[in-house]
């Protein structure tokens, strides 16, 4: 469905922050990148729906989804992609959201957006979709401000709004970093459950091993702006290739592994 | 752990904040004790007093009520000269490295000040321990000379701890010291705490929401919930002698790098209550899938379970609670 080939990203300096990477998600499949922080797993997905800051640039590659070039799109055709067919969530969705504003106020904006609906359904239509997210008394959560919700609850209603339009391709750039064990938990749950239902693809960009594992059909391993490994989720974590996944996987702190402060 | 020196002697503190005309409960009734050389970790959910704790323990906050002495002296008593004499026993090392640094000192100044600034020793003299104790932290010695933007957040966080360590404290606070930090400097940083603390025999107290890291850097782990500790037990046994509900559920959410993926994930329902209205009974009953009739009403106290295991849970006690789910 989407298919990144060889894409370069330089931002002002020249030096690239991606350079040649080439990604591919097929339907209903859940893509994984994981990397230390500055090996440009963010600036590859914010390529994709040409939300890179100033001064990022394409300068080589192709982006096609559904046989769509998406470096060539105008950014007329880019606005109709953009939430109705591929949307996309962050890491810190309170930053995103309009602080001055009831939720239900902004999901009314982000439906109106992107679809013909008559106006009385609207609010429907988002409760629906709250609901789905497992948000108990969505009620109240509709007439709140973004302020009087906790992180997890502002990351799933995040989540939802991404949803509404029910994209086939969601992009999510460290939807769990900044939350609590719990609520992560809660949030791949969500996550999972929207490609079993929906058969949404997702590209999820996070650090986090132990997410990416439990979720992915297939995990990209980047490194100082390079792909170095691509493979299936169980070639990458039980048969890793490259000497740099091994030490990934083997930073990683585990419940049943040997303590540091074991005398 | 028990023929050890007891250093830092923590019981039934509380601290609440008054908002508006109620009162925030940030940490209730917390009792431990904490010997040279040890580490304790503290995890729990944001929101739960871990900070607040941190706080009180370096002598920032005042405890409501409750006492915490270290070495017999119960310092939040001190005043004027003594008290700052008696800071320097307490330090601490901040989540985000980048954001502790001034920008504009170098980090041989910033290594000195607390040499100068406790001990009174000469410029030079400080500026000439800096190398040392850049080695000490596995950092070349010339980097005295630069500034933080130069260096990278693992490096920074390095020489936060070598700051720390430069007066020779009594005990280490790190609220959330690898919390910023990638997995693999985040490993290095845990495994450098550990050789110091080990090394120059201090206590140390270890706050983070990651079980797993925790488990490996701590001897015991205390789990808070809503300002309380409702399970303390050696690292060694969390995993298979845990029994509160909310240690198995946080347990429950890390996701393990080699797990099954059709494994179904243990859900905690709901978010931890709010601390400014704290209901009678059990802080946890509202999310517990065992929650039973009694848990509502009365408030468990935390009992000692066996050697060294404290656990505040009704169900825990009566021996009902005991298995865990798989």
């Amino acid at each position: 469905m989407l298919d990144i080939q060889n894409c370069t990203i330089t931002y002002q300096n020249g030096i690239p922050a991606v350079s040649d990477v080439s990604l591919s998600v097929s339907e209903g499949e859940i893509v994984s990148i994981v990397g230390e922080s500055g090996s440009g797993k963010t600036t590859l997905i914010r390529a994709i729906l040409g939300l890179l800051p100033p001064g990022g640039r394409i300068v080589s590659g192709q982006i096609l989804f559904e046989g769509m070039d998406l470096t060539k799109v105008g950014e007329q055709q880019m606005q109709d992609i953009r939430g109705r067919r591929i949307a996309m969530i962050f890491q810190d969705v309170g930053a995103a959201l309009d602080p001055i504003q009831r939720i239900r106020n902004q999901y009314r904006e982000s439906i109106a957006v992107h679809e013909k609906l008559p106006q009385k359904e609207y609010a429907p239509r988002a409760l629906d979709m709250l609901r789905r997210m497992h948000l108990t008394d969505s009620e109240r959560v509709m007439d709140a401000y973004p302020f009087e919700l906790s992180g997890g609850m502002k990351q799933r209603v995040g989540i939802a709004m991404g949803m509404i339009a029910r994209p086939k391709l969601l992009l999510a750039d460290e939807p769990t970093s900044a939350l609590d064990v719990t609520i992560q938990a809660q949030v791949v749950h969500q996550m999972k459950k929207l490609r079993d239902e929906y058969g949404t693809a997702i590209i999820l960009v996070t650090h986090n091993m132990g997410v990416a594992s439990y979720l992915s059909n297939r995990i990209g391993v980047m490194r100082q702006s390079k792909m170095v490994e691509f493979g299936t989720r169980d070639q990458v974590i039980y048969h890793p290739r490259e000497q740099y996944t091994k030490d990934l996987l083997g930073a990683v702190p585990k419940l049943g592994g040997k303590r540091f402060a074991e005398s | 752990m028990q023929n050890r020196e007891i250093l830092l002697e923590v019981s039934h503190v509380n601290k609440t904040f008054p908002v508006k005309k109620q009162k925030l409960h940030a940490v209730s009734d917390i009792s431990f004790s904490l010997a040279r050389g040890e580490i304790l970790g503290i995890v729990g959910e944001s929101g739960c007093g871990k900070s607040t704790l941190a706080r009180m323990l370096v002598g920032s906050l005042t405890p409501s009520s409750g006492s915490i002495a270290l070495g017999g002296v119960e310092y939040h008593l001190l005043k004027g000269k003594e008290r700052r004499r008696f800071r320097r026993k307490m330090q601490m090392v901040f989540q985000d490295p980048l954001s502790s640094f001034s920008p504009r000192m170098k980090i041989g100044t910033y290594l000195a000040e607390p040499r100068r600034n406790y001990d009174r020793i000469p410029a030079k003299q400080a500026f000439k321990e800096t190398e040392k104790l850049l080695e000490m932290v596995g950092l070349p010695g010339d980097f005295f000379a630069r500034y933080p933007h130069e260096l990278s957040g693992g490096q920074l966080q390095r020489v936060a701890i070598a700051r720390a360590l430069a007066i020779h404290p009594d005990f280490l606070v790190c609220d959330e010291a690898t919390g910023a930090l990638d997995v693999s400097i985040q490993n290095q940083i845990a495994q450098l705490l550990v050789k110091l603390i080990r090394e120059q025999n201090i206590g140390c107290i270890f706050i983070g929401h990651d079980l797993a890291l925790m488990r490996s850097v701590s001897d015991r782990i205390a789990v808070m919930y809503l300002g309380r500790i409702v399970e303390l037990l050696d690292s060694e046994d969390l995993l298979e002698k845990c029994v509160h509900p909310y240690t198995q559920a946080l347990l429950g959410a890390v996701f393990d790098v080699y797990c099954d993926q059709n494994e179904e994930i243990i859900l905690l329902e709901g978010e931890p209550p709010s601390p400014l209205d704290v209901a009678e009974g059990c802080s946890f009953a509202a999310r517990c899938s065992k929650c039973e009739e009694k848990c509502r009403r009365k408030l468990p106290v935390l009992t000692e379970l066996e050697d060294g295991h404290l656990v505040a849970c009704h169900l825990a006690a009566g021996g009902s609670a005991k298995s865990r789910p798989e």
